[in-house]
This record gives C-alpha cells, structure tokens and sequence, in this order.
C-alpha cells in the first residue's frame, strides 16, 4: 500500500478511534446515550467510565478501551441510536495496539446476525424524549423546571392546585407512572431480545448435550468449615468453588473456551465466565468474571457477589456484558435438579449446575450419605465432540474432591 | 433498641436485595427466603446490609436463628441490649 500524502500528514497527527456504542451480547442492537461523563477536551484512560447508557440489559456504565483525548462530542443525550454508531472520537495517546478488537468483534459481527431485532421490536419511545414544552402551562416555577429537566410532558395535564394548577405532588405521581412505563418498556425489549438471541442459537448452533452427577461432599465439608465463624462478607457460596473449578477444567480443556465465527472456532486467551443473572423484575443479564482461573476463591465469590449487586442496581459495565468466553448458569437455588442451557453465540458451550441432593451410595461396599449434584453441559457439536466433554466434565469433578487446593 | 427501628432496620435490608418487597408482603413467622424470593447471594447481602446498619455480623452457625422475620428481630434485640 503507497501512503498519499494526506496519510503522511495524518502520521504526525495522533490517531484517532471512534467510540462507538457498544453492542453488550448478541441480543442488543441499539441502546440509548443518557449522559456523558466526559467532556471535550477531556483526557481519559483505558477501562474509564466515560458515558451511562439504557439498554435493553438495562443501566449499562460505558468504558472507554483506550487512553486519550476526546476530541469530538457527536451524538448528544438523550438519544437512541443502533449499536456502531459513533458518539465521539477519541485522539489516542499511543498508537492503538487493536486489543479491544478481538474480544469485540464477534459480538458485533453476533449482533449483525441478529439485525432483523430491528424490524420487530419497538424502540422504547419512553427513553427517547426530544424537548418538551413547558411554557403557557398552568404550572409552578419549580414543577416546570423539574419537568424540563425529567422530559416530562405537562401538557393537557389538570393539577391539584387552584384552577388546576400543577403541583410538585402531581409531577411525582405523574413520573411514577412515567417511570413505570419505562420500565415496562424496557422489560419488553428484554424479553423480545431474549427471545430472538435463544431463537437463532438454537436454530442455527447443533446442540448436544451430557451431564454428570458431581460429588460435592467435601466441597461442602470444606466450605462449612470456611464459612462457620466468618462474617458475612467474607462468607463463600458453592458457586464460587464451581466455577473455580470449571475454569481450571477450562485451562486443560481450552477448546470448550472461545467463539464460533464465520472462519471457525477461535481459542480465547482468557477465561471470562459469564454468570446467568435473573433480575427481579424479569429478563436475565450475563455479566462476566474476569479471568477466573487466575482468581483466588474468595476472589471469584468477591466478583459473584459484586456483579450480582451491580445487575440489581444497574451499574454493570460495558466490558463485562461482552467479553464472557463460555457461560453459566445456575438453576440449583431456585430448585431443578438439572439444566441444559441454549448458547450464547458465538460461544460454544454452557454449563449448568441444578440443585444439591443428599444420596446414599455404596463407596467400597459401604453405604455412605453424599451430597450430590448435577452438571449439565451444552456443546457446539462444530467445534467439541462428545468424548471431549466427557472428559472436560469429569475433570471438573475431580477437582471439587480437593476444595482446598482450588 | 426498640422493636420498631429494629423492624425498619430489617426491611430496609430486605429491601436493598428486594426492592419491590413491602412489610405487607412478608408473613413474619415464615421462612424470610422464601416470602421474598431470596437465593443465597440475596440472603448474603441482605445480612451484609444489615450488619452494615446494625453492626451485628451474622455467621452460618447462627443461620436457623434468623430465618424468619420475627426470629431475626428477637436475635438483633438481644445482640443490640
């Protein structure tokens, strides 16, 4: 490639990255800009939050995944724009190494197999406000400003007050119900997104499935001991010591760890499990832990419990809603004895873990009490043949027999 | 203490992993996790919550102490004289 002369100028001139809004799973195709942490002309870092966004995973924290400058504003807020969308340009501070890019990239080019979303589901109109009139409106000073601020539309509305003047009690009743639109929008576009992102993984990924029983008896001895006399901070749950577990597995069985793309399976370098979260009100999120296998178990259970608060209150990160290179889920609580989840492309595998069981069992001809449960894994059939699995599964297993080596 | 800030204090927890959940919602004698849906990550932050507000901390052994509304209101009463 011959450099033309612009180029040569542009060499001297740092470079420039577009930030665009981000695509958070294979489900989202647009999202909405609530505000901007940042202005022009600021300087930023790698990994800060720079914008809050409303998806349809709700409240999302927006990362920058370089250092620089932001040198151009481009879309304002409150607005609503498809996923790539460019909302500001950033001047690098060092030349970009493309990092960001591997990990990003299959859910953006997920997302695009998911476009037709577009076409079906309704934008949550409520999100997206323009300007609203509040002037020859019966209404007091304080109630019009507040309302300017809430994009609240006052108009045809008859207050409280003297000859229905509209008072602060009428705003907050009519932003409750305000609110409670929203809200029931956004579980709406949840569920439509869930439904499309299942939908195409299930028919376009050949499933298979295998499970196997895990003997958790001295993983629970274990944790009984850890956990008798510790606060409840620094108390740790079964999960943690699984997914510990399953992500050493994931180190010796590395092919059940990656994506499914249009030039065929890619190992990921990290091991980011990604945590099937329920939110109360309906919907699921699928925030991931970092790097697992390099985590202590109070470190994992740290991340349990901190993704799990985050998704309640709605300050997950953009990062963690897209870089999980396997996921799972964990239906045991709530009470199955098993679970064969449908993937989440381009991944290709999830795993399940049901609930605990007490069982008797002849160990040496002796009947003893174990508890027991099940795992369950779902598997690209392109990728992992059944006999890997197996072994990745039993692996697993063993792992749990030594929890204080974990 | 009195058993009423104490009751406010409890809600309040609950309400911090549940916040949908009203006092009316919950029977006091029934186990606390199943009237407000609470798995064990629920159930570990709301004692978190409440040990932030009380000071008490709360260890496993002491867990069928607590499983009710009303048990639990009784133990922070003798924790907190």
């Amino acid at each position: 490639m011959t450099l033309t002369p612009s180029d040569k100028e542009q060499k001297n001139m740092p470079e420039l990255e577009d930030i665009i809004m981000p695509s958070l799973g294979a489900d989202m195709t647009k999202g909405t800009l609530i505000q901007w942490l940042v202005k022009k002309g600021e300087q930023v870092n790698s990994g800060d939050i720079i914008a809050v966004l409303e998806t349809q995973k709700g409240a999302i924290d927006m990362e920058v995944y370089s250092s620089g400058t932001i040198v151009d504003i481009l879309v304002e807020p409150v607005m609503e724009v498809p996923v790539g969308t460019v909302l500001a340009r950033l001047a690098l501070a060092e030349p970009s190494k493309k990092v960001s890019e591997n990990s990003v990239a299959p859910m953006v080019a997920a997302s695009e197999a998911f476009a037709e979303l577009d076409k079906d589901t309704s934008v949550s109109e409520a999100i997206k406000v323009s300007d609203v009139r509040v002037t020859g409106i019966n209404a007091s000073p304080i109630v019009r400003r507040l309302a300017k601020e809430q994009h609240v539309d006052l108009t045809g509305i008859e207050g409280i007050g003297p000859q229905g003047a509209i008072l602060l009690d009428d705003l907050t009743a009519l932003l409750k119900t305000e609110n409670h639109k929203i809200v029931e929008r956004v579980e709406q576009n949840m569920r439509s997104a869930i439904a499309v992102a299942m939908e195409k993984s299930k028919q376009t990924i050949p499933h298979f499935y295998l499970s196997l029983e895990l003997d958790i008896t001295s993983a629970q001895q274990w944790l009984g001991q850890e956990n008798k006399a510790t606060p409840p901070e620094q108390h740790i749950l079964l999960l943690a010591l699984l997914l510990k577990a399953m992500a050493n597995a994931l180190v010796k069985y590395p092919k059940l760890n990656g994506f499914y793309q249009d030039s065929g399976f890619e190992q990921a370098n990290a091991i980011h499990i990604g945590n099937v979260i329920s939110l109360r009100q309906g919907g699921l999120v699928v925030p991931a832990i970092h790097d697992v296998d390099n985590l202590s178990v109070s470190e994992v259970m740290q991340g349990l419990r901190d993704i799990t608060a985050r998704s309640r209150n709605g300050h997950l990160r953009s990062s963690e809603l897209i870089d999980a290179t396997i996921t799972v889920t964990n239906m045991g609580e709530r009470g199955a004895d098993s679970v064969f989840g449908i993937m989440y492309p381009p991944q290709v595998a999830i795993l399940g873990f049901g609930k605990v069981r007490k069982v008797l069992q002849l160990v040496n001809d002796e009947v003893k009490e174990k508890e027991v449960l099940t795992a369950s894994l779902s598997a690209d059939h392109r990728v992992i043949d059944g006999m890997l699995a197996a072994k990745f599964l039993n692996h697993l297993a063993k792992q749990l027999q030594q929890p204080e080596r974990l | 203490m009195k058993v009423a800030s104490i009751q406010q204090m409890i809600l309040e927890a609950i309400q911090e992993v549940a916040p949908e959940i009203e006092q009316d919602d919950i029977d006091m004698d029934e186990d606390i996790r199943e009237e407000c849906d609470l798995d064990s990550m629920d159930f570990l932050n709301y004692l978190i919550a409440l040990k932030k507000s009380t000071g008490v901390s709360i260890a496993e052994s002491d867990y069928t102490q607590v499983n009710t509304f009303n048990k639990m209101i009784s133990y922070l009463s003798k924790k907190l004289t």
